[in-house]
Protein backbone atom coordinates (compact mmCIF):
# COMPACT_ATOMS: atom_id res chain seq x y z
CA UNK A 1 0.00 0.00 0.00
CA UNK A 2 2.77 2.28 0.49
CA UNK A 3 4.03 1.83 -2.70
CA UNK A 4 0.98 2.64 -4.33
CA UNK A 5 0.81 5.80 -2.50
CA UNK A 6 4.12 7.03 -2.65
CA UNK A 7 5.57 6.04 -6.20
CA UNK A 8 3.00 8.33 -7.81
CA UNK A 9 3.75 11.00 -5.81
CA UNK A 10 7.15 10.71 -6.25
CA UNK A 11 6.93 11.18 -10.18
CA UNK A 12 5.42 14.85 -9.32
CA UNK A 13 7.88 16.30 -6.94
CA UNK A 14 8.46 19.14 -9.08
CA UNK A 15 10.01 21.66 -6.98
CA UNK A 16 10.81 19.38 -4.11
CA UNK A 17 9.13 17.29 -1.53
CA UNK A 18 6.82 20.43 0.48
CA UNK A 19 4.77 20.19 -3.11
CA UNK A 20 3.93 17.31 -2.22
CA UNK A 21 2.11 18.26 0.90
CA UNK A 22 -1.33 18.92 -0.13
CA UNK A 23 -1.65 15.36 -1.37
CA UNK A 24 0.44 13.34 1.51
CA UNK A 25 -1.93 14.77 3.75
CA UNK A 26 -5.44 14.03 2.34
CA UNK A 27 -4.15 10.33 1.15
CA UNK A 28 -2.80 9.54 4.81
CA UNK A 29 -5.11 10.89 6.87
CA UNK A 30 -7.95 11.16 5.01
CA UNK A 31 -8.06 8.25 2.82
CA UNK A 32 -5.95 5.61 4.78
CA UNK A 33 -6.03 6.94 8.44
CA UNK A 34 -2.36 6.26 8.97
CA UNK A 35 -1.95 8.70 11.30
CA UNK A 36 -3.89 11.05 12.90
CA UNK A 37 -4.19 14.97 12.13
CA UNK A 38 -2.12 15.80 14.99
CA UNK A 39 0.04 13.18 14.11
CA UNK A 40 0.82 14.46 10.71
CA UNK A 41 0.93 17.32 11.72
CA UNK A 42 3.79 16.67 14.35
CA UNK A 43 5.58 14.51 12.31
CA UNK A 44 5.91 17.52 9.77
CA UNK A 45 7.85 19.29 12.44
CA UNK A 46 9.95 16.58 12.80
CA UNK A 47 11.01 16.07 9.56
CA UNK A 48 11.40 19.02 9.03
CA UNK A 49 13.75 20.07 12.22
CA UNK A 50 16.26 17.21 11.30
CA UNK A 51 18.78 17.08 8.86
CA UNK A 52 18.24 15.47 5.35
CA UNK A 53 15.67 16.27 2.64
CA UNK A 54 12.58 17.69 3.83
CA UNK A 55 10.70 14.95 2.31
CA UNK A 56 11.85 12.09 5.35
CA UNK A 57 7.63 13.11 6.58
CA UNK A 58 7.51 9.97 3.95
CA UNK A 59 9.46 7.64 6.14
CA UNK A 60 8.07 8.86 9.32
CA UNK A 61 4.32 8.00 7.73
CA UNK A 62 5.69 4.24 6.63
CA UNK A 63 7.26 4.19 9.95
CA UNK A 64 4.33 4.66 11.86
CA UNK A 65 2.22 2.32 9.64
CA UNK A 66 4.65 -0.12 8.75
CA UNK A 67 7.77 0.08 11.53
CA UNK A 68 11.11 -0.05 10.10
CA UNK A 69 10.51 -2.12 6.87
CA UNK A 70 7.66 1.15 6.42
CA UNK A 71 10.29 3.69 6.56
CA UNK A 72 12.43 1.76 4.19
CA UNK A 73 9.58 1.14 1.61
CA UNK A 74 8.46 4.75 1.55
CA UNK A 75 11.50 6.16 1.45
CA UNK A 76 12.53 4.53 -1.19
CA UNK A 77 9.01 4.35 -3.26
CA UNK A 78 9.41 7.87 -2.73
CA UNK A 79 12.37 8.74 -3.98
CA UNK A 80 13.63 6.00 -6.50
CA UNK A 81 11.13 6.75 -9.26
CA UNK A 82 12.07 10.73 -9.05
CA UNK A 83 15.69 10.22 -8.21
CA UNK A 84 15.51 8.27 -11.86
CA UNK A 85 13.95 11.03 -14.07
CA UNK A 86 16.31 13.71 -12.63
CA UNK A 87 18.92 11.02 -13.71
CA UNK A 88 17.49 10.69 -16.83
CA UNK A 89 16.74 14.37 -17.26
CA UNK A 90 20.46 15.28 -16.17
CA UNK A 91 21.49 13.62 -19.22
CA UNK A 92 19.13 14.77 -21.43
CA UNK A 93 19.51 18.01 -19.92
CA UNK A 94 23.44 18.19 -21.14
CA UNK A 95 22.28 17.54 -24.44
CA UNK A 96 19.13 20.11 -24.36
CA UNK A 97 21.25 23.23 -22.89
CA UNK A 98 20.57 26.50 -24.34
CA UNK A 99 17.50 25.05 -26.80
CA UNK A 100 14.20 26.18 -26.37
CA UNK A 101 12.85 22.91 -24.65
CA UNK A 102 14.98 23.32 -21.97
CA UNK A 103 13.82 26.91 -21.04
CA UNK A 104 10.32 26.16 -21.56
CA UNK A 105 10.14 23.04 -19.44
CA UNK A 106 11.90 25.13 -16.98
CA UNK A 107 9.63 28.09 -16.78
CA UNK A 108 6.72 25.87 -17.32
CA UNK A 109 7.23 23.43 -14.06
CA UNK A 110 7.80 26.71 -11.79
CA UNK A 111 4.61 28.07 -11.46
CA UNK A 112 2.78 24.73 -11.53
CA UNK A 113 5.17 24.45 -8.19
CA UNK A 114 4.67 27.35 -7.00
CA UNK A 115 0.83 26.59 -7.23
CA UNK A 116 1.38 23.40 -5.06
CA UNK A 117 3.70 24.75 -2.87
CA UNK A 118 0.42 26.95 -1.23
CA UNK A 119 -2.08 24.33 -0.83
CA UNK A 120 0.75 21.72 1.10
CA UNK A 121 1.47 24.33 3.36
CA UNK A 122 -1.71 25.79 4.19
CA UNK A 123 -2.80 21.40 4.20
CA UNK A 124 -0.31 21.00 7.56
CA UNK A 125 -1.57 24.29 8.96
CA UNK A 126 -5.52 22.94 8.71
CA UNK A 127 -4.87 19.27 10.43
CA UNK A 128 -2.18 21.29 13.17
CA UNK A 129 -3.75 22.25 16.67
CA UNK A 130 -2.06 25.70 16.70
CA UNK A 131 -5.07 27.75 16.25
CA UNK A 132 -4.97 30.97 15.23
CA UNK A 133 -1.46 31.27 16.47
CA UNK A 134 0.12 28.66 14.03
CA UNK A 135 -1.34 30.58 11.28
CA UNK A 136 -0.11 34.14 11.94
CA UNK A 137 3.55 32.70 12.89
CA UNK A 138 3.44 30.79 9.50
CA UNK A 139 2.82 34.10 7.87
CA UNK A 140 5.24 36.01 9.80
CA UNK A 141 8.01 33.48 8.86
CA UNK A 142 6.86 33.75 5.26
CA UNK A 143 7.62 37.81 5.16
CA UNK A 144 11.10 37.56 6.95
CA UNK A 145 12.23 35.02 4.75
CA UNK A 146 10.88 36.84 1.82
CA UNK A 147 12.35 40.10 3.46
CA UNK A 148 15.57 38.89 4.32
CA UNK A 149 16.30 36.08 1.88
CA UNK A 150 19.64 34.93 3.49
CA UNK A 151 17.94 34.06 6.67
CA UNK A 152 18.90 30.24 7.68
CA UNK A 153 15.41 28.42 8.04
CA UNK A 154 16.98 26.85 11.45
CA UNK A 155 17.02 30.14 12.99
CA UNK A 156 13.13 30.66 12.39
CA UNK A 157 12.98 26.75 13.35
CA UNK A 158 14.46 27.23 16.46
CA UNK A 159 13.16 30.67 17.42
CA UNK A 160 9.56 28.88 16.43
CA UNK A 161 9.79 25.91 18.32
CA UNK A 162 10.81 28.31 21.35
CA UNK A 163 7.94 30.34 21.52
CA UNK A 164 5.10 28.04 21.35
CA UNK A 165 7.09 25.83 23.48
CA UNK A 166 7.31 28.26 25.98
CA UNK A 167 3.63 29.05 25.17
CA UNK A 168 2.59 25.82 25.85
CA UNK A 169 4.35 25.80 29.28
CA UNK A 170 2.23 28.85 30.40
CA UNK B 1 22.76 13.16 -6.89
CA UNK B 2 23.70 15.43 -9.83
CA UNK B 3 26.95 16.08 -8.26
CA UNK B 4 27.82 12.14 -8.06
CA UNK B 5 26.73 11.23 -11.57
CA UNK B 6 29.36 14.02 -12.79
CA UNK B 7 32.12 12.72 -10.51
CA UNK B 8 31.26 9.32 -10.78
CA UNK B 9 29.20 7.89 -13.02
CA UNK B 10 26.05 6.15 -12.24
CA UNK B 11 27.81 4.39 -9.21
CA UNK B 12 28.18 7.59 -7.78
CA UNK B 13 24.36 8.99 -8.46
CA UNK B 14 23.54 5.87 -7.02
CA UNK B 15 25.73 6.12 -3.81
CA UNK B 16 24.59 9.78 -2.93
CA UNK B 17 21.00 9.15 -3.15
CA UNK B 18 21.73 6.08 -0.69
CA UNK B 19 24.13 8.42 1.24
CA UNK B 20 21.89 11.28 1.50
CA UNK B 21 18.61 9.12 2.03
CA UNK B 22 19.57 6.63 4.68
CA UNK B 23 21.81 8.61 7.66
CA UNK B 24 18.91 11.42 7.87
CA UNK B 25 16.42 8.01 7.96
CA UNK B 26 17.78 6.45 11.12
CA UNK B 27 18.11 10.47 12.42
CA UNK B 28 14.50 11.05 11.95
CA UNK B 29 12.93 7.49 12.61
CA UNK B 30 14.94 7.58 15.74
CA UNK B 31 13.32 11.35 16.56
CA UNK B 32 10.22 9.51 15.86
CA UNK B 33 10.15 7.11 18.30
CA UNK B 34 11.70 9.60 21.04
CA UNK B 35 8.26 11.65 20.51
CA UNK B 36 5.88 8.36 20.68
CA UNK B 37 7.36 7.93 24.09
CA UNK B 38 7.44 11.49 25.08
CA UNK B 39 5.13 13.17 22.88
CA UNK B 40 2.50 13.56 24.81
CA UNK B 41 3.16 16.63 27.11
CA UNK B 42 2.06 20.15 25.53
CA UNK B 43 5.79 21.58 25.79
CA UNK B 44 6.32 18.99 23.29
CA UNK B 45 3.31 19.65 21.18
CA UNK B 46 4.49 23.50 21.47
CA UNK B 47 7.38 23.14 20.23
CA UNK B 48 6.54 21.39 17.44
CA UNK B 49 3.81 23.56 16.56
CA UNK B 50 6.16 26.27 16.54
CA UNK B 51 8.52 24.41 13.99
CA UNK B 52 5.96 23.46 11.77
CA UNK B 53 4.69 27.18 11.70
CA UNK B 54 8.63 28.24 10.53
CA UNK B 55 8.63 25.29 8.31
CA UNK B 56 5.53 25.88 6.44
CA UNK B 57 6.36 29.54 6.30
CA UNK B 58 9.59 28.23 4.44
CA UNK B 59 7.11 26.39 2.04
CA UNK B 60 5.14 29.32 1.44
CA UNK B 61 7.93 31.59 1.05
CA UNK B 62 9.66 29.54 -1.97
CA UNK B 63 6.70 28.95 -3.71
CA UNK B 64 6.16 33.06 -3.73
CA UNK B 65 9.42 32.81 -5.16
CA UNK B 66 9.10 30.87 -7.91
CA UNK B 67 6.48 32.85 -9.62
CA UNK B 68 7.58 34.50 -12.48
CA UNK B 69 9.10 37.92 -12.20
CA UNK B 70 8.96 40.22 -15.42
CA UNK B 71 7.66 40.94 -18.46
CA UNK B 72 5.08 37.94 -19.74
CA UNK B 73 4.35 36.93 -16.51
CA UNK B 74 0.12 37.21 -16.85
CA UNK B 75 0.18 33.73 -17.89
CA UNK B 76 2.23 31.97 -15.58
CA UNK B 77 0.44 33.24 -12.99
CA UNK B 78 -2.87 32.63 -14.04
CA UNK B 79 -0.94 28.48 -14.47
CA UNK B 80 -0.16 29.36 -10.72
CA UNK B 81 -3.75 30.34 -9.12
CA UNK B 82 -4.78 27.46 -11.20
CA UNK B 83 -3.13 24.80 -9.65
CA UNK B 84 -4.01 26.43 -5.96
CA UNK B 85 -7.32 26.57 -6.96
CA UNK B 86 -7.57 23.03 -8.28
CA UNK B 87 -5.24 21.42 -5.58
CA UNK B 88 -6.23 23.57 -2.37
CA UNK B 89 -9.63 24.87 -2.71
CA UNK B 90 -11.63 22.87 -5.23
CA UNK B 91 -9.29 19.52 -3.19
CA UNK B 92 -9.00 17.77 -6.71
CA UNK B 93 -6.20 14.60 -6.57
CA UNK B 94 -2.85 16.53 -7.30
CA UNK B 95 -1.50 13.74 -10.12
CA UNK B 96 -4.23 14.26 -12.74
CA UNK B 97 -4.11 18.21 -12.10
CA UNK B 98 -0.92 18.26 -12.25
CA UNK B 99 -0.54 16.26 -15.66
CA UNK B 100 -3.10 19.15 -17.24
CA UNK B 101 -1.22 21.92 -16.01
CA UNK B 102 2.47 21.28 -16.57
CA UNK B 103 1.95 20.13 -20.46
CA UNK B 104 -0.13 23.54 -20.61
CA UNK B 105 2.43 25.65 -18.91
CA UNK B 106 5.23 24.54 -21.08
CA UNK B 107 3.12 24.85 -23.96
CA UNK B 108 2.52 28.56 -22.89
CA UNK B 109 6.43 28.75 -22.26
CA UNK B 110 6.97 27.91 -25.80
CA UNK B 111 4.28 30.22 -27.43
CA UNK B 112 6.00 33.24 -25.19
CA UNK B 113 8.79 32.18 -26.69
CA UNK B 114 8.23 32.07 -30.18
CA UNK B 115 6.34 35.43 -30.04
CA UNK B 116 9.04 37.60 -27.91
Amino acid sequence: MLVVVFVPLSLLSIGGGASLLADMEHQLVGVHGWTTPREFADLFAISRAAPGPGTMLAALIGWKAAGWAGAVVATVALYLPSSLVVYGAARLWGRWRGSVWHAAVERGLAPVAAGLLLPGGIAVLRVSSGGPAIWAAAIIAAVLLLRWPRLHPLVLFASGGALFGLAALW
Amino acid sequence: MQVGQRLRGSAGAVAAVVGLLFGPLFIVVGLALAYTRIGWSSAIHGVLDGIAAAAIGLTFATGLKLLPSGSARLGPLAVACATVLCVGVLRWPMIPVVLCLVPLSIGLALVQWRNA
